[in-house]
């Protein structure tokens, strides 16, 4: 308990907190924006238990969905600047597409 | 040639204002007030007529507007939930083929299908909520379109594995909350047809409310342009003045217009007048110029004449003197003819005494011969004693000879000069014919030098009438070339006023046009 009083410690506590926070951040959520009817990458690798994050920034409405076997979800439509994440937590290859969009397709590999 | 009058304009005409100021103060004070008035009444209408009109558009407008809203919100909130049924339909649909299919494409695409029709359902219930937010059966339509999305997600993934009893299952679990969603569309459909039909009866109530609101307004309108209409039909009454006026105005100005042209057209037929006269003055000078050296011409050619006249009648005068002076003589030469005749007939008269005297010379002669025959007969009777009386009777018959001789001479010569006196009598008178019939020539060229002295005395005097009338027809010519060059100053100056006529005709017709085109703006 004493050592907590420690100016010191306190800080580097905090630092080490911050810094695995923004580990953590930065190594659970990949961002990946749809504009101009297309995906931002067309390829993508994430490690398993990684979230993707997809961002709408066209000024009309996206259905992301995916039917492959490593993950098959689907976002329902979120129209312009909404997001939707989705989180992969089994290793193999994703095929993304769009419900609305038909040519909006990438890849995302998922890795251990 | 004169000068032209110093460009004096001779006409004070004044130019035309394009803005004539208006004659007395009180009377601009009352035109500038009506103008005022009427400014202000007509802008009071066209405010009314404006305020009326606006008010009555923007509630027409306003009420349409809202029903318009309400209307294609109302049928937005229908339509979205016929397509959420419809939808609902699909997607079991489509959940449907994709079990019943086998071909892993046909299943896939019947699968992106049934996400895509459940993606425009999404959008469908959203729509909704946006327009009903405070539905609570779109809240549970939302909630139950959620709901169902993770099963729809199995019913594919089965499908695609072929799994199509589970399929089948989770398309059984997901049927309820599907059957729901439509059951709430259909509601929210009816609920938004009724509330069409309030909403219908509620805009016609309004809509009355507003037809009688705008009857009202109409009818105030109408009392208020009743009595705007009663005030500028008295103001109007004095506008006939002014159309009158402006008649007026118009017919003069046209006038103005016509008389400008018709100024113009004047204009230029005098320059052209002009131009021609000055053309005749300048021909007229030149004339009086070459009249006057014809006159010195003539007047020295008179002078001439004149000269040779008095050289005419002089030698005439002369003439007439010498033939005087001929016919003295030729009365001289006759009278010395007479005395001529006179002493040839003297002569004749002596020849005859001499012809006696040869007659008694030859009778002398014939008996000193016949003596001398005698003497020598007596002689040779004689003898010797006789021999020198023979010798003084041969001498004696010799000297008779002689005398006979001579006497024959003499008779000859007399003869001779009989014949020459008679010659000469006959010359004489021959020529004392002649000069009685020169002197009578003589007498009568003296008559026709008296004649001819008369008549070149007379010819004179009327050269000299001639020669006044002359100076004084040239001085009446000087006085014509003074007069054409007063009336070449007169041309300069009228050139000068037809070119302020000109300009006057110009301006006319400019104000003429400004105002023409003033009232043509007033009366359209």
């Amino acid at each position: 308990m004493d050592s907590l009083r420690n100016p010191k410690v306190v800080a580097s506590l905090g630092a080490l907190c911050a810094l695995l926070g923004f580990a953590a951040y930065a190594a659970t959520e990949h961002v990946v924006t749809q504009k101009a009817k297309a995906f931002s990458v067309k390829r993508l690798v994430v490690k398993v238990g990684e979230a993707v994050k997809f961002l709408n920034e066209d000024s009309f409405a996206h259905n992301v969905f995916s039917l492959s076997d490593a993950k098959s979800f689907d976002l329902g439509s979120y129209g312009p600047g909404a997001s939707r994440s989705v989180t992969f937590d089994k290793a193999g290859t994703v095929e993304v597409e769009c419900a609305v969009h038909p040519d909006m397709r990438m890849v995302i590999e998922v890795v251990k | 040639m004169g000068t032209a009058g110093g460009g004096a304009r001779a006409l004070n005409v004044p130019v035309v204002d394009a803005q004539p100021k208006l004659a007395g103060r009180p009377r601009s004070m009352g035109v500038s007030r009506w103008k005022r008035d009427m400014r202000l009444f007509a802008l009071l209408m066209i405010a009314m007529v404006v305020a009326v009109a606006a008010t009555s558009s923007a509630l027409m407008w306003r009420l349409l507007r809202e029903q318009a809203v309400a209307a294609s919100e109302g049928q937005s909130r229908i339509d979205a939930a016929a397509t959420t049924r419809q939808l609902i339909l699909e997607v079991d649909r489509l959940l449907l083929k994709s079990v019943a299919l086998s071909e892993p494409d046909a299943v896939r695409a019947a699968a992106v299908a049934s996400i895509a029709a459940a993606s425009r359902m999404e959008d469908a219930v959203s729509a909704l909520k946006l327009m009903l937010p405070d539905s609570k059966d779109v809240e549970r339509m939302a909630q139950l379109v959620e709901q169902v999305k993770p099963s729809r997600m199995r019913v594919i993934v089965h499908a695609r594995k072929g799994d199509d009893e589970q399929a089948i299952a989770t398309i059984a679990s997901i049927s309820e909350p599907l059957r729901s969603i439509d059951q709430l569309s259909v509601t929210v459909q009816q609920v938004q047809v009724e509330q069409r039909r309030l909403d219908a009866e509620a805009w016609e109530r309004h809509v009355r409310r507003q037809i009688q609101l705008l009857l009202v307004g109409s009818i105030v309108g109408l009392a208020v342009a009743w009595h705007f209409y009663r005030r500028l039909m008295r103001q109007l009454a004095r506008t006939g003045e002014l159309e009158a006026l402006l008649l007026d105005v118009s017919v003069a100005a046209r006038r103005m217009d016509g008389d400008g042209a018709m100024l113009d057209d004047l204009n230029h037929d005098m320059r052209d007048c002009q131009a021609r006269l000055a053309g005749i003055i300048n021909d007229l000078q030149s004339a009086f110029q070459a009249m006057d050296a014809e006159r010195r011409q003539a007047v020295d050619a008179l002078g001439t004449i004149e000269n040779a006249c008095k050289q005419s009648m002089q030698t005439s005068m002369e003439q007439a003197g010498h033939a005087c002076a001929v016919v003295e003589q030729i009365r001289g030469a006759a009278q010395q003819m007479h005395a001529l005749r006179e002493t040839s007939t003297h002569l004749s008269r002596n020849r005859e005494q001499i012809v006696g005297f040869t007659e008694t010379i030859t009778r002398i002669s014939s008996m000193t011969r016949l003596l001398s025959m005698n003497a020598a007969v007596e002689a040779a009777r004689a003898g010797e004693a006789g021999k020198g009386f023979a010798v003084v009777a041969q001498s004696i018959r010799e000297l008779s000879d002689q005398t006979q001789a001579a006497v024959l001479e003499i008779s000859r010569a007399s003869e001779e000069i009989t014949l020459q006196v008679a010659a000469t009598e006959k010359t004489v008178v021959h020529t004392q014919g002649l000069m009685v019939d020169c002197s009578q020539r003589m007498a009568i060229l003296e008559n026709s030098a008296q004649q001819n002295h008369q008549l070149v005395d007379a010819l004179a005097l009327e050269l000299a009438r001639f020669s006044a009338i002359f100076n004084t027809q040239a001085k009446r010519v000087q006085a014509m070339d003074v007069d054409v060059a007063r009336l070449d100053e007169s041309l300069q100056s009228g050139q000068a006023q037809v070119q302020l006529l000109s300009e006057t005709a110009a301006s006319l017709t400019g104000a003429s046009s400004r105002m023409l085109a003033r009232l043509a703006a007033v009366t359209q």
